[in-house]
């Protein structure tokens, strides 16, 4: 016990004291009856106080700093929920996505990447349903006057048979009455 | 049955903890110098650590919803900051920029520069029971200050962060405990190794000295 209070403490016991863990207590003893292991504790702990000390003093600065840090904090924040508002919302997500593809097509135009002879089709075809537009209004004309026709086109024969049977019953009437009266100098004479 | 209801009623309370988007700014305004101080100890780079500490209240910001109250809001900062400067020293880019201003050439200028105007270190050297001159003693001060930086930059990652929480910013066990999300045995582990490995250092350079 009396050899413990009289060996000075060890590097790892001053360690110990400096981390804030207590020693034995015959070594607690020795550290208060000892000038010189206090000495050593004590140049222990200024060392860490120097070090704290640099450490805010380097972390020192004026107000402007910073107010200056909260503001470009306070930015961040904003352009987060910002960005995080936009795109949840569909309407902005498609708005945005037009603009981005109008955009593109603009610098895809000018940077040569859509070409104008990959453009010219497109205006031939155009065109064409411009003409089919035409031969459209044509069949609707036509359609018409189909319409305003006393008989159909396909019913024509029938129509101009229809016509004709009579006449070719009357000449077959004619010739028959013709035959019967042959023998008579009345009809011979008309 | 009242102890169920007073239990029931707490749940709702800590349901419903979070922070107010309201009262943000007065969090940034509290606790902005207290990250970036401890920012600029890890990372003993002011351009970093002022990124950094940008970021951790962006961060906390965006998770402010989650906080639950389970420890102060200091404390989960603090948390978020250590996190925040341990996947940066991480990264591949830090690497090499901590490679390029290794220590003892570039940085620890950088932090000297700030604490050769800091009285109290010199009235701590001062209080030293010894006959030498004040002159000497600052420059004793500062060598030593230096000899500490060197120190701290070759404990591990975990011990530096234990190191500084505790002796820097002074803070309690079971705080740091929180923060690192270790048992307080373990930190006092990592404590003590961490300080004898300083001291060992200090000894070994101020021998080489």
């Amino acid at each position: 016990m009396n050899e413990h209070l009289n060996v000075h403490l060890n590097s790892e016991e001053i360690s110990q004291m400096v981390a804030g863990e207590r020693l034995w207590p015959n070594r607690q003893i020795h550290l208060e009856s000892c000038p010189q292991c206090a000495a050593e504790l004590g140049e222990a702990r200024a060392q860490l106080a120097g070090f704290r000390q640099s450490v805010r003093a380097a972390a020192e600065h004026p107000e402007v700093f910073w107010g200056r840090q909260r503001y470009v904090i306070g930015c961040r924040i904003s352009d987060a929920q910002l960005w995080r508002h936009r795109w949840l919302r569909p309407v902005w997500l498609a708005t945005a996505t037009a603009a981005a593809a109008a955009i593109v097509f603009v610098f895809a135009l000018a940077l040569g990447v859509v070409n104008v002879h990959r453009i010219a089709p497109a205006i031939t075809q155009t065109a064409q349903i411009s003409a089919q537009s035409d031969s459209d209004d044509l069949l609707l004309a036509d359609v018409q006057a189909e319409l305003q026709r006393d008989v159909p086109a396909a019913l024509e024969p029938a129509h101009l048979l229809m016509e004709r049977v009579p006449q070719a019953s009357a000449q077959r009437a004619v010739r028959r009455v013709l035959k019967v009266n042959s023998s008579s100098p009345t009809v011979r004479e008309f | 049955m009242n102890c169920a209801a007073a239990e029931l009623q707490l749940k709702d309370v800590e349901a419903e903890t979070g922070i107010a988007e309201q009262d943000f700014d007065a969090i940034i305004r509290q606790h902005q110098r207290r990250i970036y101080r401890i920012l600029m100890a890890i990372t003993r780079n002011p351009d970093t650590a002022e990124t950094l500490t940008q970021e951790c209240f962006l961060r906390a910001f965006q998770k402010r919803t989650s906080f639950r109250g389970e420890s102060s809001v200091g404390t989960w900062l603090v948390r978020i900051a250590i996190n925040l400067a341990r996947d940066q020293a991480r990264s591949p880019r830090a690497g090499f920029w901590k490679k390029l201003f290794s220590p003892g050439t570039g940085d620890s200028a950088r932090m000297g520069s700030a604490h050769d105007g800091a009285p109290d270190v010199l009235s701590e050297m001062e209080s030293l029971p010894d006959g030498r001159s004040s002159a000497e003693k600052q420059f004793l001060a500062r060598e030593q200050v230096d000899l500490m930086w060197k120190a701290v930059a070759k404990l591990t990652e975990r011990q530096r962060a234990i190191f500084l929480l505790r002796f820097v910013e002074e803070m309690s066990l079971d705080e740091i405990a929180t923060i690192t999300q270790l048992r307080i045995s373990s930190v006092k582990t990592h404590l003590w190794r961490a300080t004898a490995a300083v001291r060992q250092q200090l000894r070994q350079q101020g021998s080489a000295a």
